[in-house]
């Protein structure tokens, strides 16, 4: 060695720190690429894998002859990719704001959604024309970062008929990402949100499909590295039928522009068909309706509200399916179910008689006194004679023998065996239709009564007699409810069951779909199990009765026959009953009739419930009866007749 | 063998070019060939994706290698004993160099850092030929010492020649080359025999200054940002600590054997950013896992290895401390190189020899390669 010994020890040192180094870093490479390479491994899939979800094809909605009512199409919308925008994004949104018609604000807030992912497409605009997409296509470099993509969209081949029933789709609402019901969807998913296309979510909705794409640091998609195919959503097939329901939808609103034109606001309206030995329901018109298409652009939850309620006329209610949602006192068509509770209660037996006057003066307190819709004694005559005439006097008296079951004297009350009778025939409880919302109606008590007033009165009223039957049941309680008047109130669905239960004994859960089956074979996935039970302590003999009577409403001297005058009862037997209902604070009756009938179709026996009511309709006979002879006569092939305005009777 | 180069031959006394290092010059081969692999790896997809030819990198690569290989010939085959002579005039030149790339219209901004000249397409940094100008310059001076030790001035005067470029290097701004500059001066001076307690006064020095330069705004936020995340990248993932995440998980998830030749998804698409320059040894760990990080470092210690035997083999002080600072410049570089890249040192921005990609940095790599074979043939003349 030619340096000199110090020098050399010294490089020694040198040396030394060198092989520290190379230790230092072979130790932790060990660390990194044989201990923890596993962590790291994954951190760098997941730094270069996106799956992109391929959105599943919606089943399609069809009525029970297979017509469809919702389909799926293809619409366009324009998405955005906010990180291929360029830097001074203001041009693009310029452009985009001209092309879309939609201001510049409102585009910026749609971009800045901060709902999306950064790297997710944001949607801008749904169902443009092919023009926008053109438009887009040609000017690629003043639209750089936008896209135009076909997306799944619904179609109404029929118009918008049922769309209270088939109900709409739209974005996933604020409030519903959080909803664990909705756990696996996106911020940006379609989801049902009201009607069938809600209740059957699950299974119209199919399965997304995946792909796995390789990106790289910015971003880019390099390749496809796997997918996984969508599943379709099944099919949902209705009970429904299209036909039926356009004309129960037409005929209700002609039967309400001839009500109007009579001098009524018949402001709203509902129409129900269903077969009473299944529970399916054939038809549900309820108007005012909307147009489903509206929600496609991701209606907010506001306006949504302001919809519902309507914000200047919440009489307008577009949204409220009223057949099964809207609670409504049924008035007259409510007496065949308070005959059958005083035949099975042993208030009265088929042959009793009871006085028709024109006033009814209540027992032991005769200066408290109820009229009859008509002005003129009728003289003594049995429930079944009663219907037809709709005689109030006799329900009065009816409804006044319950009230003796109940009142023993003050602090001893009796069973509630009205009520009970009442709630077996389904009144009062949800009818459990396959549909997200519905409505009770209320079968009222003494106990609702005191529970719901006193908490609105809110004082010690109980001991105060001037308000004593504010809070407590007195015998006008009892009476108005003998007249379906007072506090009940049914959903017109309740009633077309009740309707249904006496034709057939049976009293059935209404169901709109039959059974989901799989797109294109049509293969059954799914029935929908019909749900019928026999009426509990109701005998056949006392149903038949009463059927026979409900013959008679439309005949002879019925409420109805003049709606019904020239009707083939050969070909289709009828039964019906009027109903005029009161509203307090509502000058104008809602007009309610409903009908059990019996037909052939296509050579088949078949039987069908038929319940309209017209808010602000004046009386049963002379609107909602019409109606229903016109729905009755579309059902059965009939010619259907044309009508200016029925007999103001009941 | 009698080697012709340049018209000229050596002299044929001695012969020296009988006595190369061939395990120096093997282990710098492998690594260069090495680092085309991974300059291709780390930019083909990306420049594919551009439309570009994908070897666009690698052909520039290689002919920095052929021109390197020829700075080599020339380092090595002139008596590096003449070379002391001129030390001092190459220094002064790299001194006015790094002045005039300070100036806007000679010296080209790449990234916020003046430290280019744009000569012919190609970028020239002065700052790497100051490397072995400081070498040649502390060596020639310190190599006039006949004492054993090194007096208090002694180490002052050697330490003026290095803060003087260190500074320049520094505001430009380049911190790895001025702490590369640094390492150079402290290798050479524990050589040259400054006393423990004058080195450690310097330590201190260093660090004082560091300190003011901060509080003056010498030393910029984003600097201290780089220099401190390193301890705690998650902190602050998008912004300085990117870089070491990415690297950290191409080279934890190479694993034992790596990924694959071009297989690495950090490496192909583009996660780990400037990744044919200073984080090339990413590239390394990723697609040839611990195995292949292994190899490298094994070359990198022969060559360090034999560097360090250069300077005990050196015939004169001079060649001591020329290979001395060379093995300090080689050692310190891979240090904080493949440190940075596996989260143990501060990122900064220093190249790793050999395989990197750059120019200068190359040429300047052989060259000094080439000193030491000068040094190493002629330790018998």
């Amino acid at each position: 060695m030619t340096t000199d010994g110090k020098a050399g020890s010294r490089l020694k040192v040198l040396a030394g720190l060198v092989v520290l180094m190379f230790a230092a870093l072979t130790v932790r490479l060990w660390f990194l690429q044989v201990l923890a390479s596993e962590k790291y491994l994954t951190e760098a899939s997941e730094n270069a894998i996106r799956f992109v979800d391929q959105p599943a094809p919606r089943g399609s909605i069809l009525d029970r002859n297979g017509e469809p009512l919702v389909e799926n199409r293809t619409a366009l919308q324009v998405e955005v990719n906010r990180q291929e925008l360029p830097q001074d994004r203001a041009p693009v949104i310029r452009s985009l704001s001209r092309v879309l018609g939609v201001s510049q604000e409102a585009l910026t807030r749609r971009i800045d959604d901060k709902r999306y992912y950064p790297f997710a497409p944001v949607p801008i605009a749904f169902d443009v024309d092919q023009k926008v997409r053109w438009a887009i296509a040609e000017h690629s470099e003043a639209f750089r970062g936008v896209d135009v993509q076909e997306v799944p969209a619904r179609e109404y081949p029929q118009g918008d008929i049922a769309e209270h029933v088939v109900g709409y789709i739209g974005r996933l609402l604020d409030s519903q990402i959080e909803d664990p019901k909705f756990d696996g969807y996106d911020p940006n998913d379609t989801v049902g949100q009201g009607g069938l296309e809600s209740f059957y979510e699950e299974d119209l909705r199919g399965d997304k499909g995946k792909l796995k794409l390789q990106v790289n640091a910015a971003g880019e998609v390099i390749k496809e590295i796997g997918s996984e195919p969508s599943v379709p959503g099944n099919d949902l097939v209705l009970a429904l039928d299209a036909e039926i329901q356009a004309a129960a939808e037409e005929h209700l609103e002609q039967g309400m522009e001839r009500a109007r034109d009579a001098g009524f606001k018949a402001t709203s309206g509902t129409a129900v068909v269903l077969d009473p030995n299944t529970g399916g329901i054939v038809a549900i018109a309820s108007v005012p309706g909307f147009d489903p298409t509206i929600y496609d652009d991701g209606l907010n939850e506001r306006e949504q509200k302001l919809l519902e309620i309507g914000e200047k006329r919440p009489r307008d209610a577009r949204l409220l399916n009223r057949a099964t949602s809207g609670e409504y006192p049924p008035g007259s068509t409510f007496k065949p179910f308070v005959g059958l509770a005083a035949l099975r209660e042993g208030i009265a037996a088929q042959g009793s008689q009871f006085d028709c006057d024109a006033v009814y003066s209540v027992p032991k307190d005769p200066t408290t006194t109820f009229r009859n819709w008509a002005p003129v004694n009728m003289g003594p005559m049995t429930i079944a004679q009663a219907l037809p005439p709709s005689c109030d006097t006799v329900f009065y008296e009816l409804g006044y023998q319950f009230w003796s079951k109940y009142y023993k004297e003050e602090g001893v009350r009796g069973p509630e065996v009205m009520q009970r009778a009442l709630a077996d025939l389904g009144f009062g409880t949800f009818t459990g239709i396959d549909l997200p919302t519905g409505s009770p109606g209320l079968i009222p008590t003494e106990q609702w009564k005191n529970e719901t007033f006193s908490r609105e009165f809110g004082g010690p009223y109980q001991d105060n007699q001037r308000h004593y039957c504010d809070i407590h049941f007195c015998p006008g309680d009892y009476i108005l409810m003998g007249i379906g008047q007072g506090n009940v109130r049914v959903t017109p669905l309740q009633l077309a069951l009740a309707y249904g239960a006496i034709q057939t004994g049976r009293l059935c859960e209404p169901r709109l779909a039959l059974r989901t089956q799989e797109p294109g074979e049509g293969k059954t996935v799914r029935e929908v199990a019909s749900r019928c039970h026999e009426l509990k302590g109701f005998s056949e003999t006392d149903l038949k009765y009463v059927r026979s009577a409900l013959n008679g409403v439309v005949q002879g001297n019925g409420t109805a026959a003049g709606a019904f005058a020239g009707f083939p009862f050969g070909q289709v037997s009828v039964g019906g009953k009027t109903g005029t209902a009161e509203i307090a604070g509502q000058a104008q009756d809602n007009s309610w009739f409903a009908a059990v009938t019996r037909g052939t179709v296509k050579g088949e026996t078949e039987d069908y419930v038929v319940v309209v009511m017209v808010e602000r309709g004046g009386h049963g006979a002379e609107t909602a009866a019409p109606i229903t002879r016109q729905i009755i006569e579309t059902i059965y092939g009939l010619d259907v007749s044309k009508f200016h305005l029925g007999a103001a009777a009941d | 063998m009698d080697v012709v180069f340049g018209g000229q031959t050596t002299p044929a006394s001695g012969r020296p070019f009988r006595h190369l290092d061939p395990i120096l010059l093997g282990s710098m081969l492998l690594l260069s060939i090495i680092g085309f692999f991974m300059i291709y790896s780390a930019t083909e997809r990306t420049l594919r994706g551009l439309g570009e030819d994908p070897g666009f990198y690698l052909k520039k690569q290689l002919t920095w290698f052929l021109l390197g290989a020829v700075l080599l010939l020339l380092s090595s085959s002139v008596d590096y004993r003449f070379m002391k002579v001129y030390a001092s005039l190459f220094y002064g030149a790299s001194l006015i160099l790094l002045l005039l790339v300070r100036l806007p219209f000679l010296g080209t901004d790449v990234k916020g850092s003046q430290r280019w000249f744009e000569v012919f397409g190609f970028q020239f940094a002065p700052s790497e030929m100051m490397k072995i100008a400081l070498i040649g310059m502390l060596a020639a001076f310190l190599s006039e010492i006949r004492a054993p030790e090194l007096s208090l001035e002694q180490v002052i005067r050697a330490t003026a020649f290095a803060v003087f470029p260190m500074a320049l290097v520094f505001l430009q701004p380049d911190i790895g080359t001025s702490m590369v500059l640094a390492a150079i001066l402290v290798g050479i001076l524990i050589v040259a025999g400054a006393k423990p307690r004058h080195l450690a006064a310097l330590a201190l020095a260093a660090v004082l200054l560091g300190f003011f330069a901060f509080q003056l705004g010498v030393i910029k936020e984003y600097q201290v940002a780089r220099l401190t995340s390193f301890l705690d990248p998650t902190n602050d993932p998008n912004l300085t600590g990117y870089n070491k995440i990415q690297a950290e998980i191409a080279i934890g998830s190479g694993g034992l054997t790596g990924l694959g030749y071009l297989k690495g998804t950090q490496t192909t698409l583009d996660f780990v950013p400037e990744q044919q320059t200073d984080f090339v040894f990413t590239v390394v760990g990723e697609e040839f896992g611990f195995v292949g990080a292994a190899i490298v470092l094994l070359l990198y210690a022969l060559l360090v290895w034999r560097a360090i035997r250069i300077a005990m083999l050196a015939k004169d002080p001079f060649g001591t401390y020329v290979a001395t600072g060379v093995a300090a410049m080689f050692a310190f570089q891979i240090f904080v190189n493949i440190g940075m890249t596996i989260g143990i040192m501060p990122i900064t921005g220093i190249p790793l020899p050999f395989i990197s990609y750059g120019g200068t940095s190359t040429l300047i790599n052989f060259a000094a390669i080439g000193l030491l074979l000068n040094i190493h043939m002629r330790r018998f003349t």
